[in-house]
């Protein structure tokens, strides 16, 4: 009896200790950043760095008063809130299709689908420039938003089709003999049903396009340039601002932790239910 | 109010895999019909095909006197009530029964005078502001019939509504189901796998096998003179006995034999038997395990139709007892049927009597019915 309880405990303690670390490991580096946002310029290149909290807002006024920042913010926020939007629409509207129609090529979008998904972001990148360059669409907002698009449906639709799926043929047939259409069923039954699926699927796509950097380089020069884009200007060949570059990266992430904390049952309920029974 | 009729109707799925086979059935106005049948019958897919939802390869369908084979399921005057109850979680028990009349555009003042209706009929007056999951499975049940009631349709179409409850709220359930059949007159078709409900509720039953509808008729008549074999050992619970025999005609008697025993037919059976071509052949015969007894008293007036038996198993069920038996010199088994106060026990060989007027009489190549 006494061997169980100390064995019991050993095993909480170990596990509790294995979090902790795993925590840290994690998080050094985000408190790192923390930590030089408030530092100025002369403090992190000392030797060894200085920690002041003298004049700690130093960093964050000077970003705020940044014009291009705020440009950047802008297009960030349009960027990201479009494409979720967008990303919804037609996600949803393509796994409901594959989740219940038979129609040729079926198989062909989903083997597609997955393909983006597990293919290197970076291989998509040539043919997507030559694209929206034919297209008059480099450095414009809508250009950025209709690359990006090529990556989160297919996330999108993987999350909501393992939804709908798991959604009873009944409540359609039900809404059929009440008097829906097929795109009625969608609206008002599926969809409602889904909310879920929906929220996790639009808060992955928010968080991949808030993050967004890769296609974002070629194809934003200056007016369309999002957060990212921005905050990797502050490293230069003969000069790096530190503290800008930290604060600018850590005003950057607030919004996704903000939402994945507020979020975050609806997040693990969506992706678990997408990665079962899609 | 309407009928519905069913002529020739065939479902095929790709594949060849055929479901239902030359279904044809008048259903009266007003009636309660039930599709009983084991799983795979074709019973659910028969009910979806006059519910629109499932397409009809061959044959015709009818609603009133409505052509409907190629009409949507919404334009088709059904309501429809599912196994599952199919009710939509997001929505709160009034909005579940109002849908469908919104869809209608139904005016409002309307739509809440039906949907009130409908939940007092269904003593569900005070969950009408509770969404689905607040609901036990019974309070589910009724909400699934009221948005069924409040649409008046010409037709209720019923899909095993009562297999996910509890045995006690099935019973409650049935007689309800059965007192708002009296109470709307509405054209009721009911699908269960469930003998009992079928024979309880129905005005007639279609007994189903592999797609082929076997007997129509009323329960009484299904249960007293079934058609074939399946529906013999269908129909009752205990299932009908059935036992291999020889008819052997002794003197001006016909006298059915199975390993050492014989059992007598009475006159009027065995004048039956001898105008068909059955005597010296072997048949099968069926008998009800409540047509067995074992009451010395019944054994006495009965003196040639009484076998010996040994008791495998007594069952006790408080109003009556069920003997499992088997009968010297022959494979078969026996269930029979007896008052609660026998004296028979496990292992003890007994003495029963038949009753040879409830003995009925099936082909053994065909199935068919010899005489009941």
């Amino acid at each position: 009896m006494k061997t169980n309880r100390l064995k019991r405990n050993l095993a909480i303690f170990f596990t509790y200790f294995f979090v902790f670390c795993f925590i840290i490991f994690y998080m050094a580096p985000f408190f790192w950043m923390l930590l030089t946002s408030f530092q100025s310029q002369v403090n992190l290149t000392s030797i060894p760095p200085k920690i002041e909290f003298a004049n700690w807002f130093e960093n964050y006024r000077k970003l705020l008063n940044n014009d291009k920042f705020m440009l950047s913010l802008r297009n960030s926020i349009i960027v990201s809130l479009t494409t979720t939007i967008l990303t919804l629409a037609f996600a949803s509207m393509g796994a409901y299709a594959i989740a219940r129609l038979n129609f040729k090529g079926k198989s062909f979008i989903l083997f597609s689908n997955y393909s983006i998904q597990m293919g290197p972001a970076v291989a998509f990148l040539i043919p997507i420039f030559l694209i929206m360059r034919s297209l008059n669409l480099i450095d414009t907002l809508a250009g950025f938003i209709i690359a990006i698009l090529v990556f989160t449906l297919p996330v999108s639709m993987w999350v909501l089709l393992g939804f709908f799926k798991s959604i009873p043929r009944e409540m359609e047939e039900a809404g059929l003999i009440d008097g829906c259409k097929r795109f009625q069923i969608f609206l008002e039954i599926i969809l409602p049903m889904s909310r879920p699926g929906l929220i996790s699927a639009g808060i992955v796509t928010f968080i991949l396009v808030w993050g967004e950097l890769l296609i974002a380089l070629p194809l934003t020069l200056s007016k369309s340039i999002p957060l990212t884009v921005f905050a990797s200007s502050f490293s230069g060949i003969y000069f790096t601002d530190y503290g800008g570059a930290a604060a600018s990266a850590i005003l950057s992430a607030l919004p996704t932790v903000i939402i994945t904390l507020v979020f975050r049952n609806y997040l693990l309920k969506g992706l678990i239910e997408g990665a079962v029974k899609g | 109010m309407a009928s519905v009729k069913l002529k020739n109707v065939y479902k095929k799925y790709p594949g060849g895999v055929t479901a239902v086979s030359d279904f044809s059935l008048d259903i009266e106005d007003k009636e309660f019909i039930v599709l009983v049948g084991p799983s795979g019958c074709g019973k659910t897919t028969t009910l979806r095909m006059i519910a629109g939802l499932e397409e009809i390869t061959e044959g015709e369908v009818y609603i009133g006197d409505k052509f409907v084979n190629d009409v949507a399921p919404k334009d088709r005057d059904i309501a429809m009530v599912f196994q599952s109850y199919a009710l939509y979680p997001h929505m709160t028990v009034f909005d579940n029964m109002a849908f469908g009349l919104k869809l209608r555009k139904t005016p409002k003042d309307q739509i809440k005078k039906r949907v009130h209706e409908a939940a007092r009929i269904l003593e569900i007056e005070h969950l009408l502001d509770r969404k689905p999951k607040a609901l036990s499975g019974g309070q589910r049940q009724r909400v699934a019939l009221g948005r069924a009631i409040v649409r008046e349709p010409k037709v209720f179409l019923m899909d095993e509504p009562l297999s996910n409850l509890d045995a006690k709220l099935r019973v409650q359930m049935r007689t309800e189901i059965s007192k708002l059949h009296q109470k709307l007159q509405t054209t009721i078709i009911y699908v269960t796998h469930d003998q009992t409900e079928a024979l309880t509720m129905a005005s007639r039953i279609v007994v189903m096998k592999d797609g082929f509808i076997q007997q129509v008729d009323s329960p009484q008549a299904l249960y007293e003179r079934p058609d074939n074999l399946f529906v013999a050992g269908f129909i009752g619970s205990p299932q009908m006995n059935f036992i291999n025999v020889v008819a052997e005609k002794q003197g001006n008697d016909i006298y059915l034999k199975f390993g050492g025993n014989s059992v007598k037919l009475t006159e009027g059976k065995a004048k039956k038997l001898e105008s068909t071509d059955y005597v010296g052949k072997e048949m099968i015969m069926g008998i009800r395990p409540e047509d067995i007894h074992d009451e010395a008293a019944y054994i006495e007036t009965m003196p040639d139709a009484v076998i010996d038996a040994e008791v495998e198993v007594v069952e006790m069920l408080g109003s009556e007892t069920l003997l499992y038996m088997t009968i010297d010199g022959s494979t078969s088994n026996l269930i029979a049927k007896v008052n609660p106060r026998t004296k028979a026990r496990t292992g003890d060989k007994i003495k029963i009597a038949f009753d040879a007027n409830k003995i009925h009489l099936f082909d053994k190549d065909t199935e068919r019915t010899i005489m009941n």
